[in-house]
């Protein structure tokens, strides 16, 4: 599963080696690497093998596919930036709550602002039974004080149907 | 499904991307989350980034009265008129005849004066987004003789409270200069800072435009007098509690009537001068660079379509693109200057005085006042009829969850029947409700409640089909429903309505209540 990065321009580039939890490897430019805060700190302080436990093997692979992209960014490619996220947060929900937990740990702040708008767009019209499924939350209200909190704004439960599907 | 639990932190950075009304929402999905809209650093944290968002749509609303006496309404946009936006719908509602004077807004609130006829005056404060609208509390300082009414303003003091102004001119036989209060929401007190106002030969007037933390207002001159030569805008810094003077440019001053921030500055619309003897036309100068008088410089001038016409009043000049926002001829206009274009926002806007333009966010920003009043339907007939509901549930909760030592008070035989009654007549098909089934709830206790309500709303009740009187109205179906005493969304599980759900039901009110006239 190990991939390197065979960009030709690698001669003089810095190389850095991420290791997932799951034990595979990947090489990567330093320059691409920065923008993850986490590891930017460590390489600071002289890393060049750095064992990240907390992510696996799946989920770092689509992380370090975004940050290839987004080092790349220029003036001329935001459209096409533009596409790749668009397509980058497509997916399970499961699956973005694994890129979600990962971004956060890795201190990548574009890529956490990208996972956190596209996850509210899609829990913005759930309801509330659907949210506490797809976040895998036990409801710890009594019912008396479930109606309580709805009364304090019934409206904000009103106004045609809220989408009740998990996906 | 979702096998790791997230951190706080993480459904922190998550729920701080949603707007309001899901947010809401979603403090009923548990304890924590409750727990995390309701913290005051998240809810600031909400409202920076709301700003953010609302400045790249550049979003705006428009707050008018449709008719004289009438609520107060806001119609919310995106950039230009094209782009109208689902509006969190709460209008305000008086039943008393009044007028609305405008003061400013700030963080998704909008600060207001309601005039009622018979003299009382209020202030209050309005969340559209959150749907919440209060008084504040007036302050005590009202000499008996002024030169004019008391001025005010409102905004945020950059940290973590909003304040309001009240400039108040006491007439006395040498001209003084006015006194200034401050009201702090946080504290819920007004306290008087004393003689600071820059000059007693001006005065501010009209509404306000609150940013860079500061409010600021335009001037008129006292009455003959002549000093000084030329008038300035006042700004007033709430942070430090300072006046400021940007002195405007020559000869604009005199007829400048529209005060909006524009890049980051200020910038004024005035009669052009050029058309000494017309106000068909309009000039937009700017401040560019903020506080810096001798940086004025001219914008552009409107140019009048010949098929409008009329006198141009301007509203508000949008940030980013410097289009004008303009009222002519009881018409809302986007004056687009590129393509010297006015574009139709289809609002007409027959109330008293002037729309009220500015720039709109949703935010959770909320401060409930410290103490409490009982709520006295009697003698105050001044709520909304959201507030009204909002009172209902208030007395059923009290009622029923908390064990209260006082006795029953005729307020909780009151929702009590109403309940009984609710059962009795609600469900789906309430709008077949048995009329002798509402006659016996309302003879066993809802009287006093029908009663104020009747009072409330009898001029809604007598005002003929509102759908038939404007259909042109976008959107007004929904606004105008709630002006009626029915629930929107229609169906009647809560005890929020007094009569069941569906849009029908106004029928009801007219042969419901005549039974006691």
């Amino acid at each position: 599963m190990a991939s390197s990065s065979s960009s030709s321009k690698t001669g003089l580039k810095k190389m850095l080696t991420l290791k997932s939890s799951d034990g595979d490897e990947f090489e990567l430019e330093e320059s691409i690497v920065i923008q993850c805060q986490t590891i930017k700190h460590m390489v600071e302080d002289g890393f060049s093998l750095i064992p990240l436990q907390n992510v696996d093997t799946k989920t770092l692979t689509k992380i370090i596919e975004y940050m290839k992209k987004h080092a790349e960014k220029t003036e001329s490619n935001k459209e096409e930036i533009k596409n790749f996220n668009k397509e980058f947060v497509k997916g399970s929900f499961d699956d973005q709550f694994e890129l979600v937990s990962a971004a956060n740990y890795l201190h990548i702040n574009g890529l956490m602002d990208l996972l956190c708008q596209s996850i509210a767009d899609r829990i913005n019209n759930k309801s509330v039974r659907a949210v506490r499924e797809i976040f895998n939350i036990s409801n710890d209200y009594t019912p008396d004080e479930e109606e309580k909190v709805r009364d304090e704004h019934k409206w904000a439960h009103e106004g045609g149907e809220f989408d009740e599907s998990l996906d | 499904m979702g096998k790791l639990l997230f951190t706080d932190q993480i459904i922190n950075k998550l729920l701080l991307h949603l707007p309001v009304k899901p947010l809401v929402r979603f403090r009923s999905v548990c304890k924590s989350w409750r727990s995390l809209i309701d913290d005051p650093i998240f809810i600031d944290v909400h409202r920076k980034n709301m700003e953010i968002v609302s400045s790249n749509l550049r979003l705006f609303q428009i707050v008018y009265q449709l008719y004289p006496n009438e609520g107060l309404r806001s119609w919310c946009y995106a950039g230009s008129p094209s782009n109208e936006l689902i509006h969190p719908g709460f209008p305000v509602m008086n039943t008393k005849p009044c007028t609305y004077e405008l003061v400013g807004s700030c963080n998704g609130l909008i600060c207001f004066l309601t005039n009622f006829l018979h003299g009382k005056k209020e202030i209050n404060l309005w969340n559209p987004s959150l749907r919440k609208y209060r008084t504040v509390p007036a302050s005590s300082f009202s000499p008996e003789r002024q030169r004019h009414a008391p001025s005010y303003g409102f905004g945020f003091d950059g940290k973590n409270d909003h304040k309001m102004v009240k400039v108040t001119y006491i007439d006395d036989r040498i001209l003084k200069k006015p006194i200034v209060e401050v009201y702090s929401l946080k504290q819920d007190s007004w306290r008087t800072i004393g003689d600071c106002f820059p000059s007693q030969y001006y005065y501010v007037r009209g509404d306000t435009v609150f940013f860079n933390g500061c409010i600021h207002w335009l001037t008129q001159r006292e009455f003959g007098k002549i000093r000084p030569m030329r008038l300035p805008i006042v700004s007033f810094d709430l942070a430090k509690e300072v006046f400021q003077e940007f002195w405007l440019p020559n000869p604009t001053e005199r007829e400048a009537n529209c005060i909006s921030p524009l890049h980051g500055t200020l910038c004024v619309c005035a009669k052009s001068t050029s058309s000494i003897d017309t106000i068909l036309d309009m000039e937009v100068w700017l401040m560019k660079e903020y506080a810096v008088e001798e940086t004025w410089m001219k914008l552009y001038v409107t140019r009048l379509d010949e098929e409008l016409s009329g006198p141009i009043i301007p509203l508000r000049v949008l940030d980013h693109f410097a289009e004008a926002i303009v009222y002519i001829n009881k018409n809302v206009f986007l004056y687009d200057h590129e393509n010297e274009e006015f574009e139709d926002f289809g609002i007409w806007a027959n109330g008293i005085g002037v729309p009220y333009v500015t720039s709109f966010m949703e935010s959770l920003v909320w401060v409930e006042p410290i103490i409490v009043e009982t709520p006295r339907i009697k003698q105050e007939v001044i709520f909304t009829i959201e507030d009204m509901e909002i009172e209902a549930n208030a007395k059923l909760e009290n009622t029923s969850s908390k064990k209260q030592t006082k006795e029953p008070s005729s307020e909780s035989i009151l929702s009590k029947k109403e309940k009984e009654w609710k059962e009795k007549v609600g469900g789906r098909e309430s709008g077949k409700c048995d009329l002798t089934d509402l006659l016996r709830a309302a003879n066993r206790g809802v009287f006093r409640m029908v009663e104020s309500a009747r009072r409330k709303l009898k001029t809604h009740v007598l005002r003929p089909s509102n759908s038939a009187v404007l259909p042109q109205f976008p959107g007004l179906q929904e606004t105008t429903s709630l002006v009626l005493p029915r629930r929107p969304g229609g169906n009647s599980t809560g005890p929020s309505t007094l009569l069941p759900g569906k849009s029908r039901d106004v029928l009801w009110w007219p042969v419901f209540l005549g039974a006691y006239n």
